[in-house]
């Protein structure tokens, strides 16, 4: 049965739109991580500033 | 900083006694392989390995790491993050000493190298992928010269000429992000047609798009890279505060991160495409994944934990990784991985002189930029040119 799985996601690149759907979906909480402390930080680039 | 610095110093600093010896031998080097044994006198190149380190770091490596030129003026000028525009002068200049260095290093590699305009003039061969790389080099390379060409201007007081090339800044901006988009990938498509002979796990159909992303992460790295020895060893040139230079630093790393995990998930993505996970069990599966791991994801990591926690000594290493990782990347794609079924005993390694040659070359590099940035206006405004592209 497994194998039958792994031949069928891999013949109809099936595993590549969950890897894909999977990664996107862990994308999120990456970039909520990344500009968590943005909201109240005064340190980065001014856009005003040039 | 109103004042240009002064250009004059100390002409016998170990910098210079060091580099001069360099540059020296690589002129012997140079007149063995122009004009005594060529090519086969001066390199391991073979039929099996008609490419070699000056394509595969001089040129390859070469053309990503300048990528940072048309990455930051394209975020200035076209996507409006003016706030980055101290960083657009020194990329620019970084960008077309690198172009213009893989030109030299093309020189080196071509048998004929005084044919190296025949495709434009003689015989095009538009139906090939080596023609669309030279044109849109040899395109990108002139609009660098222009786009670098105000900083001189300045410096020379050619005031209208230069108010003339201020003004086709925006142009020039677009023209350098279709080029260099075109060429970035299309040095990934030469190898498209190399399936048996690249390793599964570097070969890939979408090694354009492979070779695109990672030469944004590699020329943000650059960015950070040159600017802080920059900012070190031309401090009397530079314009903006320290605090302000962090912040640019840290603004770098989030756009730097990002694009990292962008580049991860799409090469595990073309792993599960094609299903080539039991590639990853073999040596070079661990090759690969020691690029992908200790070149890709630690800079990534690196690069989130520095702009969390305002952290330069995190972004500088992970730029550093990053760099490293995208000389990796091109080196396995054009050397290491090449040929990878062949005997050890027939594999390709560049001979002293290939890599002394290549040395030289970043050596001269390096020279020029300190040349240019201690004489012209790249790290600080020029007083009559204040706030104008």
């Amino acid at each position: 049965m497994y194998h039958v799985l792994q031949e069928f996601m891999t013949a109809t690149k099936g595993m590549c739109y969950v890897l894909s759907f999977g990664l996107l979906v862990i994308f999120v909480p990456f970039w909520l991580f990344l500009s968590e402390r943005e909201k109240d930080d005064t340190s980065l680039p001014d856009k005003d500033e040039h | 900083m109103s004042q240009p610095a002064t250009a004059t110093g100390k002409l016998l600093t170990p910098f210079n006694l060091i580099t001069a010896a360099i540059l020296a031998v690589g002129g012997v080097i140079t007149v063995l392989r122009f004009f005594v044994s060529g090519l086969a006198g001066t390199t391991n190149l073979t039929d099996t390995y008609p490419w070699g380190l000056w394509i595969g770091f001089d040129v390859m490596s070469g053309v990503a790491l300048a990528a940072g030129g048309f990455v930051i003026s394209s975020a200035v000028y076209l996507f409006g993050m003016k706030e980055y525009k101290p960083l657009v002068r020194p990329a620019i200049l970084t960008g077309f000493l690198g172009y213009s260095l893989v030109v030299v290093g093309l020189l080196y590699d071509l048998g004929r190298w005084y044919r190296l305009p025949y495709p434009f003039v003689v015989k095009p061969g538009p139906t090939s992928m080596l023609f669309e790389v030279g044109l849109c080099v040899a395109l990108y390379l002139t609009t660098l010269a222009i786009e670098f060409s105000p900083a001189a201007l300045e410096w020379l007081g050619w005031k209208r000429l230069r108010q003339l090339v201020g003004s086709l800044t925006i142009a020039l901006t677009i023209l350098g992000l279709i080029l260099s988009t075109m060429h970035q990938s299309s040095l990934g498509a030469l190898f498209l047609i190399t399936p048996t002979k690249l390793h599964p796990l570097w070969y890939s159909s979408h090694l354009p798009v492979h070779f695109f992303i990672s030469a944004v992460a590699g020329g943000l790295g650059m960015i950070i890279i040159e600017s802080a020895l920059s900012h070190r060893v031309f401090h009397d040139q530079v314009e903006i505060s320290g605090e302000r230079f962090s912040q640019l630093t840290v603004g770098l790393a989030k756009a730097a991160a990002v694009t990292l995990a962008v580049y991860l998930a799409v090469k595990v993505i073309g792993i599960a495409m094609d299903d080539k996970w039991h590639w990853l069990a073999s040596g070079y599966g661990g090759w690969y994944l020691v690029e992908m791991l200790g070149f890709v994801a630690l800079p990534c990591f690196l690069f989130v934990i520095g702009y969390r926690e305002r952290r330069l000594g995190a972004i500088r290493v992970a730029a550093v990784l990053t760099v490293l990782g995208i000389v990796l990347n091109r080196l396995n794609v054009a050397i290491f991985a090449f040929n990878w079924q062949l005997p050890a005993a027939e594999r390709y390694f560049p001979s002293w002189m290939e890599l002394w040659v290549t040395v030289s070359i970043v050596t001269a590099g390096v020279w020029i930029f300190r040349f240019i940035v201690k004489r012209m206006p790249i790290l600080h405004e020029h007083p009559e040119w204040r706030g104008q592209h």
